[in-house]
């Protein structure tokens, strides 16, 4: 998008489809257009918990509302492992090389909630996210790019192993409570191109582990996050269980200059929030 | 069942060489330490001729750069900075009288975990430094911590360990008696326990480098660098101590009490192998 131009949020752009849809008379693909109008005004906090819930991968594709998707050699894993080092914590790092990409949504085929986290961009972010995410086994790890409305996709397949060694002791599991802790933030300047980095507090439990008497920890974690720059939202994620506990987020944000502001905030299951905000620092020379 | 066929291990191409250095060294009682210790050294030299010894540090992971880029990728924004940053707050809290802890080591503590464990010569033992923290605990009325608490001494060391990143250890035992609680240290190190019959050596000195079902074992050298480890993603901290009673319990042996001379002894001879090796705190593992 050109940065002359105003931004054009993510309601405003379904509006014009749907005046454009409206125009030519195409009630059929208007009407939904119409709904998902109305859901995406009461976006604040968003979460598709059906999609996250869904315990396989063809009910997680079907309820985010993905039907088919082309392969794309354009979406790339930059930094992509045969083998995590560690299941709890795998770096995940995806970019899409199409224009316009408006998401990058992650599944795990084998996780036993195969949708990972969502990663809608907006307003000059970079079609670029990393962050760490659990794999239940080995499994293929898969990124869809929305492009116009259409899911491209690549796949990954990460081995996963539980070694001699590796496997848990017995004892007293981390308290499921988020520890107050502000979250902490990097930004580092490349012409334009702003990379922030940030590192949540944040349990992340997934409702399967037990505590030391065997009771289940229910479930509980980060939601939606919202990135913004200056107050204009650049990023708008959904995440599910299997993003890492204390979660870590990169994005990347065009047309950005020293002095600038970038705020993150997260809101949890049980309605807990949390923001920082950070200053956009000049080059290191 | 985590343990290779014994019959298929012992065919190893260096682990005869190996068992013939043990035997040695055991028949002579009084083998000098530091002959204990270039042994060791020779053998993975010998073992792993492309690895530097620095790289060691890395443990298992330098086995696979692919592992050990992911590891790199995660120090450079660890998820366990929170606990760490709760070390410190200890660290510095100060007690009743105004002291704090980093008032007990010379320079707040930097770089003074390296030279732990040392032999302390008026209590004639092994001093950790969990026990030294404990000791500026009680001079300063205060409560010493549990060294199988994870969440007050294993919290606090993960801090206080990160002053002496980058310090190589420097372990010393000059004296005799210090000598004799390495040598002590070292026995038990080769000595083979519990139901599995396996001496800490078989498998961090004999078939470190190769894998066990799915994973690499990692060399005894180096190992002392980077405790307390941040395990499964950071959800599981466990100090030196607490490390070797996990292997211990594996190998179905009985553990001996953390902080007996036992475990110090074991603890002096395991970090007196990775001397001159930089520090690496606190880090993560699998």
């Amino acid at each position: 998008m050109p940065t002359e131009l105003a931004p054009i949020g993510r309601a405003r752009r379904l509006l014009l489809t749907n005046v454009a849809a409206l125009a030519g008379l195409n009630i059929a693909r208007a009407t939904p257009i119409l709904c998902l109008l109305a859901s995406t005004l009461a976006r604040a906090a968003d979460w598709n918990a059906a999609a996250f819930d869904a315990r396989n991968l063809k009910d997680a594709l079907r309820l985010w509302g993905i039907a088919e998707a082309q392969e794309s050699k354009d979406i790339i894993f930059p930094s992509a492992w045969d083998t995590a080092e560690n299941g709890a914590v795998v770096p995940i790092e995806v970019r899409s090389n199409m224009p316009n990409t408006e998401s990058i949504v992650l599944f795990a085929d084998k996780n036993p909630q195969p949708l990972i986290a969502s990663f809608e961009f907006l307003n000059g972010a970079e079609p670029y996210v990393s962050t760490r995410v659990k794999l239940g086994e080995t499994t293929l790890v898969r990124a869809y790019a929305k492009v116009a409305g259409k899911y491209y996709l690549a796949t990954k397949q990460i081995r996963v192993t539980i070694g001699g060694c590796g496997e848990y002791e017995v004892g007293a599991p981390p308290t499921g409570k988020p520890s107050g802790e502000p979250m902490r933030t990097r930004t580092v300047l490349r012409g334009d191109v702003a990379e922030v980095k940030v590192l949540m507090s944040h349990p992340m439990e997934t409702g399967r582990r037990k505590d030391e008497k065997g009771t289940l920890i229910p479930a509980y974690h980060i939601k939606n996050v919202s990135v913004t720059l200056n107050g204009e939202p650049v990023l708008q994620g959904e995440w599910g269980t299997p993003v890492s506990r204390n979660p870590y987020l990169a994005v990347r944000v065009r047309g950005a200059k020293p002095g600038d502001k970038v705020a993150i905030s997260w809101i949890d299951t049980k309605g807990e929030r949390a923001s920082v905000e950070t200053t956009v620092d000049a080059p290191k020379p | 069942m985590k343990i290779p066929n014994s019959r298929r291990v012992v065919t190893y191409r260096f682990v005869c060489l190996l068992l013939l250095c043990t035997a040695l060294s055991a028949a002579s009682a009084h083998a000098n330490p530091e002959t204990a210790r270039s042994e060791v050294i020779e053998f993975f030299q010998r073992a792993f001729p492309r690895f530097t010894l620095d790289e060691y540090a890395y443990g298992a992971l330098m086995f696979r750069p692919e592992a050990r880029r992911q590891f790199d990728d995660i120090m450079e924004f660890p998820p366990f900075l929170g606990t760490i940053e709760r070390g410190k707050q200890v660290w510095e809290r100060p007690f009743a009288n105004g002291k704090r802890l980093a008032d007990c080591f010379e320079d707040g503590g930097r770089n003074v975990a390296a030279k732990f464990p040392r032999f302390d010569i008026t209590r004639a033992q092994v001093v950790t430094f969990e026990m030294a923290i404990n000791d500026c605990l009680r001079q300063n009325s205060q409560a010493p911590l549990a060294l199988d608490d994870m969440n007050g001494m294993g919290v606090l060391l993960s801090y206080a360990k990160t002053l002496s990143d980058g310090a190589r250890l420097d372990i010393s035992a000059a004296t005799p008696e210090a000598q004799a609680k390495l040598e002590a240290g070292r026995a038990d190190y080769y000595r083979r326990r519990g139901q599995m019959n396996l001496a800490c050596a078989n498998c961090h000195i004999n078939l470190a480098g190769r894998y066990m079902r799915d994973e690499i074992i990692s060399p005894v050298l180096g190992q002392a660098t980077h405790f307390p480890v941040f395990r499964r993603g950071g959800e599981q901290l466990l100090t030196v101590q607490a490390y070797f009673r996990r292997c211990f319990t594996q190998i179905r042996a009985t553990p001996p009490a953390l902080g007996s001379e036992m475990m110090n002894n074991l603890e002096y001879f395991h970090a007196y192998l990775s001397n001159g090796l930089p520090m690496r705190a606190s880090v993560y593992r699998k």
